[in-house]
C-alpha cells in the first residue's frame, strides 16, 4: 500500500507543476494540489501504522514528513506566496517525494525503536525540526527570487519578499532552537548528557550560529542577508543529508 | 559603538562555525586525515581541531562571544530590555554548560546480577554521604519481536537495601544529588572457581583473585576441550569440573551459567535544572523579541 501510495503522490504533485508552468486555471491546480496533499497523508499515515511509531526516525520518513509541511505551507497559506513563485515550491516538494521514490530499499525498512527514541520529546524534537528546515527552505525560495529578479530593494514587491523572507527566518531561527533545546532535555533524559558534541548536535549547531549571524549584520543589506539565507540553507542540507551519510554518530539513524 | 560588538559577534561566530565544521571531519573518529606533514596536519594540531571540544580554544571563543553579547547588554548597546534579557540569558546558559561539563562527574557502574556495589566507591571525592550500596536484583530485556533489536531494557535494583527501584531508558533514578541512567547492558557466561575455601565468579577472559593469587581466566579452549588459567606468567589447562593442578593449588572450575550485567551511568546533575529553566526562558524570550518587539 505504502509504494503504490507514494508514487501516486509523485505523480499528482508532477502534474500540478505541469499545470503550474502551462499557466492553466489556478483552482484547477489547487484542486490537484490537495488531492496530492491527501495522498501524501495517506502514505505518512500508512508508514506509522506499519512502523508503529510518527514517520520521524529515518531518512525516508522524514523525507516524507518534511515534503508535506511545506506542501501544507504551499495550500494552506497561498496567498503568501505569488502565483508566480509558487512552481519553486511545487519543485521542492517533487525534488522531495522524488528521492523518497527513489531511495534503496535498504533505507525505506522499518527498523524497530531503539529504547531511547521511545520517549515523549521525540513528538516535539523532529517536528520542530522539521518545521524549522519547512521554513527555510520557504526563506531560501525567496532569498533566490529575491538574487534573480535583481530589483530595486526599495520597490514594494521587493520589500514584501524580503519580508516574507526574514519572517520565515525567524520562524526557522524559533524552530530550531526549540529543536536544539528539546533534543538536548531528551538526551538528558535518556543518556544524563543534554550535549555530547556529536557531529549532528555540531551542526544543528552550526545552523543556529550561522542564523544567528543573519541576525547581526551591521549594514543589514537584501543581498548580504539573501546570501546568508542560501548559506544558512546548505549548512542544514548538510546537517540533514551530509552528517547522517559521511560522520557516524548517535544520531546515524537520523 | 554598536558596529563594533556586531563586528566582533561576527568575527566569533565566523570562526567558531568553520572551526567547529571542520571539527566534525578530523575528529578521530570521523575517520578523516590529512597526510601527516601537509598543511593541514599543521593546522590541525595547531589548533587543536581533532579534539576541538575539549580544546582551550573552544573555550575562549566561546567564552569572549559571552563578553561580546555581555558588553553589548551592559554598555547600553541594546536598548530593548527584551532584547537584553535574551542575550544575557544565552550567555548564563553558556557559562551554566561550560560550568556543569568542567565540574559536574560521570562515570559508569557496570552490575552483574546479583551483584552489590557501593557508590561511594565510584565517586571521585568519597564522602561518608555515599556509602550508598546498590544491588541489581534482576535485569529485564525486550526485544522487539523479530529482531535482536531491544525494545526496553530494565534493572531492578535494590537502593540502601531497603528500596527496589526500576532504572530504565528514559526513566532515571535519582540518589542524592547523583542521577543513575540505564546506559547498556551486556550479557556474560559466568565460571565459578573454586580452591579449597576460597572462590571466585568470573566470565572468560578476565582477572580475578583466589586466595590473595592473581589469575587470569583464559576462553574456553575448543581444540583440546580445557581452560587455560594463568598465574605467575605460566599456564595451566583445566577441564570442566574436574579439579587440576594450578601452582601447587587445586582448582576446580563450575559453569555458572549467563547472566546480564547493567551498565549504569551515574550523572552528578547539579545545576542542570537551573540550565534547562534558562534553556525554556531562552525560547520563550526568542519568540517574544521576534513577534512583540520590533528590531532595534
Amino acid at each position: 500500500m505504502e509504494q503504490p501510495l507514494l508514487i501516486i503522490t509523485a505523480l499528482l504533485y508532477l502534474i500540478a507543476f505541469i499545470i503550474l508552468m502551462t499557466g492553466a486555471r489556478n483552482r484547477f491546480c489547487l484542486g490537484i494540489n490537495w488531492m496530492a496533499i491527501l495522498a501524501h497523508f495517506g502514505e505518512l499515515i500508512c508508514r506509522s501504522v506499519s512502523a508503529g511509531h510518527p514517520p520521524f526516525t529515518n531518512l525516508y520518513e522524514t523525507l516524507l514528513l518534511l515534503s508535506f509541511l511545506v506542501a501544507l505551507r504551499l495550500v494552506l497559506w497561498r496567498r503568501q506566496i505569488e502565483n508566480r513563485h509558487r512552481w519553486l515550491v511545487l519543485l521542492m516538494v517533487m525534488t522531495m517525494v522524488g528521492a523518497a521514490v527513489f531511495l534503496p530499499p535498504s533505507l525505506k525498512v522499518v527498523h524497530p525503536l531503539m529504547p531511547a527514541l521511545n520517549s515523549f520529546w521525540m513528538y516535539i524534537h523532529v517536528p520542530a525540526y522539521f518545521f524549522g528546515y519547512m521554513a527555510l527552505i520557504l526563506a531560501f525560495i525567496y532569498a533566490l527570487i529575491f538574487l534573480f529578479q535583481g530589483k530595486n530593494e526599495s520597490s514594494a514587491e521587493v520589500v514584501s519578499l524580503l519580508k516574507k523572507m526574514n519572517n520565515e527566518v525567524k520562524i526557522a531561527f524559533l524552530f530550531l532552537n526549540i529543536g536544539l533545546v528539546t533534543g538536548a532535555i531528551w538526551a538528558y533524559k535518556s543518556w544524563g548528557n543534554y550535549w555530547d558534541w556529536d557531529p549532528k548536535e555540531v551542526w544543528a549547531l552550526i545552523n543556529i550560529l550561522t542564523l544567528g549571524f543573519y541576525f547581526h549584520l551591521v549594514k543589514p543589506k537584501a543581498t548580504k542577508k539573501a546570501l546568508i539565507v542560501i548559506l544558512a540553507f546548505l549548512t542544514i542540507v548538510f546537517t540533514y543529508l551530509g552528517v547522517s551519510f559521511l560522520i557516524s554518530g548517535i544520531h546515524s539513524y537520523a | 559603538m554598536r558596529n563594533v560588538y556586531l563586528r566582533c559577534f561576527q568575527v566569533l561566530t565566523v570562526l567558531l562555525i568553520v572551526a567547529l565544521a571542520v571539527s566534525t571531519f578530523v575528529a578521530p573518529e570521523a575517520g578523516f586525515r590529512f597526510r601527516p606533514d601537509s598543511y593541514g596536519a599543521y593546522l590541525v594540531e595547531m589548533l587543536s581541531l581533532d579534539h576541538f571540544y575539549n580544546s582551550s580554544l573552544n573555550v575562549v571563543l566561546w567564552v569572549a562571544l559571552c563578553i561580546a553579547m555581555l558588553m553589548s547588554v551592559f554598555l547600553k548597546v541594546r536598548h530593548s530590555f527584551a532584547r537584553k534579557s535574551l542575550h544575557f540569558i544565552l550567555v548564563m546558559i553558556i557559562l551554566l554548560v561550560f560550568y556543569d561539563k568542567a565540574v559536574n562527574q560521570r562515570f559508569i557502574i557496570p552490575i552483574r546480577e546479583g551483584q552489590e556495589v557501593n557508590l561511594a566507591n565510584f565517586v571521585k571525592n568519597p564522602d561518608p554521604v555515599y556509602e550508598i550500596p546498590l544491588r541489581l536484583l534482576k535485569f529485564d530485556l525486550q526485544l522487539h519481536p523479530g529482531s535482536t533489536v531491544p525494545g526496553a531494557f530494565n534493572s531492578w535494583l535494590l537502593i540502601n537495601r531497603t528500596d527496589t527501584t526500576l532504572l530504565a531508558v528514559n526513566k532515571p533514578v535519582a540518589v542524592g544529588r547523583y542521577m543513575l541512567y540505564q546506559n547498556d547492558y551486556k550479557m556474560d557466561y559466568l565460571l565459578e572457581v573454586i580452591s579449597g575455601g576460597d572462590t571466585s565468579i568470573t566470565p572468560f577472559n578476565a582477572t580475578f583473585f583466589l586466595n590473595q593469587r592473581e589469575i587470569y581466566l583464559h576462553k574456553f579452549d575448543d581444540s583440546t576441550r580445557t581452560f587455560r588459567i594463568e598465574t605467575e606468567g605460566k599456564e595451566y589447562p583445566i577441564s570442566l569440573g574436574e579439579v587440576g593442578d594450578v601452582a601447587g593449588q587445586k582448582i576446580q572450575i563450575v559453569p555458572v551459567g549467563a547472566k546480564y550485567t547493567s551498565i549504569i551511568e551515574v550523572v552528578d546533575v547539579t545545576g542542570v535544572n537551573i540550565l534547562a529553566l534558562f534553556a525554556l526562558i531562552y525560547l520563550v524570550a526568542l519568540a517574544y523579541n521576534f513577534w512583540w518587539k520590533q528590531p532595534n
